[in-house]
């Protein structure tokens, strides 16, 4: 990013809020096994310890197992957030190489990923990965990161696409080729630093997309298997009892809303500082 | 001499859009320049003189079609191949942009542009390719060039930021050097140091010049040749000194004719 806009950001309420937020929510999925008092999967005692509301011994209560709901969380943030973040960097990763390819090889290249986005754009991308599942039977988290990174890069692929022609096209670039640069050096060292903000902004979306869609897929019982805890599969345990047992849907439901508001939030606010900087002389 | 450019019957169409015709840009244009020679490309705004320039480097936009031959330093600009281009870009024919401020990367600074050409064309020392760029800036007369050197474009001055661009495409000291325009942003003594530089750098390494321009007092005081280009075709290619004083053309005479009467003269009292 440019300094510009990295100042702006950087002096920006919300930004520093949502960028606090996220990290804190990072900072649980890391540090989980030394935070969590309980081990998530253990089932103490499913006749009396089953359900219990919010109390000092259990902060967010247990779920119908018996199982810690606080620890269940901290260890699902590690498994959500975990697959959710290795999804957003492989579908902006692949999303900016595709993009930045099309843009300029030109012609057929260009063709081929136009109408691959135009085919992938118009399927639903929950049905498409519950198909797939359904296909080859349950996945690990690992195959849930290619899944869902791999269905995911068209908004990226789209955006990088779009503003490389447009750079391809400023004199500063042409100038470059006319001094012999090569293709893969003038993507390299001019095209890529100046598209990097909008890159970073198609990265911040994309977390915000990929975590409700992990949350859904285990919520149907697709993604996350258990005993495994995600934020999807905690809510799942939990639904049946959602008159007796608020505790089990309010905090996962309410931590994959604030995560994402953040990411929001964020995307927002780097639009705002990169926006604001094309203004200035 | 062997001639180190000739360019043969050079048509150049933009394509139409289906069932349209094409639109010429260039008509049938031919001539040579030898090594060190200075010739000056006269034309109006429009006349065809950019997109010359770029066919010579075999940079047309996609949309252009070229025909014609273009021999330049033993290939032929036309037909090479992509990678033959590529090498002869900057080490053996360079140019020059009009605009200064937009022919530099606005997030690079100064050194690390300059030093990208030495890069771009193997060589993998990047503390190398810094000095290399130092001393290039510095004869390019910029001042404190190692100071300079870590500015970004829009921190430094017009004249500056030309020097820069002529640094660049110096560097490896090019047999042909194409200039768009180079002084047209600039103010007259700027200008005057400018073509100084182009004419000490030719001296020094046998560079040939080729001087776009509409102006032809620039022209007139650094190009000992002057082709002049109208609608897409060549209509003159004579000594600039018999452009001057006998201008056969129409188009040619009323170009000599506005430098001769100056700018229109103001209002009194404005």
């Amino acid at each position: 990013m440019t300094t510009g806009a990295w100042h702006h950001l950087r002096n920006d309420a919300g930004a520093r809020a949502a960028a606090a937020v996220l990290a804190a929510a990072a900072a649980c999925a890391v540090l989980a096994p030394a935070l969590a008092p309980y081990d998530p999967t253990i089932q103490p005692d499913p006749v009396a310890l089953r359900l219990l509301a919010p109390s000092w011994q259990h902060p967010l209560g247990t779920d119908p197992f018996s199982r810690d709901v606080f620890s269940r969380m901290l260890h699902g943030a590690r498994v959500s957030l975990g697959v959710a973040a290795g999804a957003m960097l492989l579908s902006v990763t692949l999303g900016t190489a595709l993009g930045a390819l099309a843009a300029v090889m030109g012609g057929w290249v260009d063709t081929a990923v136009a109408s691959l986005v135009d085919v992938l754009i118009a399927m639903p991308r929950l049905l498409v990965v519950i198909a797939l599942v359904a296909t080859f039977g349950t996945l690990s988290p690992w195959w849930l990161v290619v899944l869902i990174g791999g269905s995911g890069w068209l908004t990226t692929a789209r955006i990088v696409r779009a503003e490389f022609r447009d750079h391809l096209q400023r004199e500063y670039v042409v100038a470059a080729v006319a001094l012999g640069a090569s293709r893969w050096r003038i993507i390299r060292r001019h095209l890529l630093p100046a598209v990097a903000p909008q890159i970073a902004i198609t990265a911040a979306l994309a977390l915000a997309a990929v975590i409700p869609l992990e949350a859904a897929l285990s919520f149907v019982g697709f993604g996350i298997q258990p005993p495994l805890p995600s934020w999807g599969n905690i809510i799942l345990d939990g639904v049946d009892y959602l008159t007796s047992a608020w505790w089990m849907v309010v905090f996962p439901v309410g931590a994959v809303t604030i995560t994402v508001g953040s990411a929001l939030v964020l995307a927002d606010r780097m639009r705002v500082a990169v926006g604001g900087e094309e203004h200035e002389p | 001499m062997s001639p180190l450019l000739a360019i043969c019957g050079l048509s150049v169409d933009a394509a139409g859009a289906r069932g349209t015709p094409s639109t010429p840009i260039l008509r049938d244009i031919s001539f040579g320049m030898r090594p060190g020679e200075t010739v000056g490309l006269l034309g109006a705004s429009g006349s065809g003189k950019t997109s010359l320039a770029l066919a010579v480097l075999g940079l047309l936009p996609p949309a252009l079609r070229a025909h014609g031959a273009i021999h330049f330093d033993g290939h032929e600009m036309l037909s090479a191949s992509r990678g033959a281009r590529r090498t002869l870009r900057g080490r053996r024919v360079a140019m020059v942009f009009q605009e200064p401020l937009s022919a530099l990367n606005p997030r690079m600074r100064i050194g690390a542009q300059v030093a990208e050409v030495a890069l771009a064309h193997g060589e993998h020392n990047t503390q190398r390719a810094a000095r290399t760029a130092l001393d290039m800036l510095a004869r390019a007369g910029l001042t404190d060039a190692e100071d300079q050197a870590r500015r970004l474009p829009h921190e430094l001055s017009g004249g500056e930021r030309q020097r820069v661009l002529l640094a660049m495409a110096m560097l490896l000291a090019p047999a042909l050097l194409i200039a768009d325009e180079p002084t047209s942003s600039l103010d007259v003594t700027v200008q005057a140091q400018v073509l100084a530089l182009l004419r000490a750098e030719q001296r020094q390494h046998g560079m040939a010049l080729l001087l776009v321009s509409h102006d032809l007092s620039v022209i007139a005081t650094t190009c000992e040749r002057t082709l002049v280009l109208h609608d897409g075709r060549l209509v003159e290619d004579v000594p600039t000194r018999q452009l001057i004083v006998a201008p056969e053309h129409p188009q040619a005479r009323a170009l000599v004719a506005a430098v001769r009467r100056g700018p229109p003269p103001l209002e009194h009292g404005t």
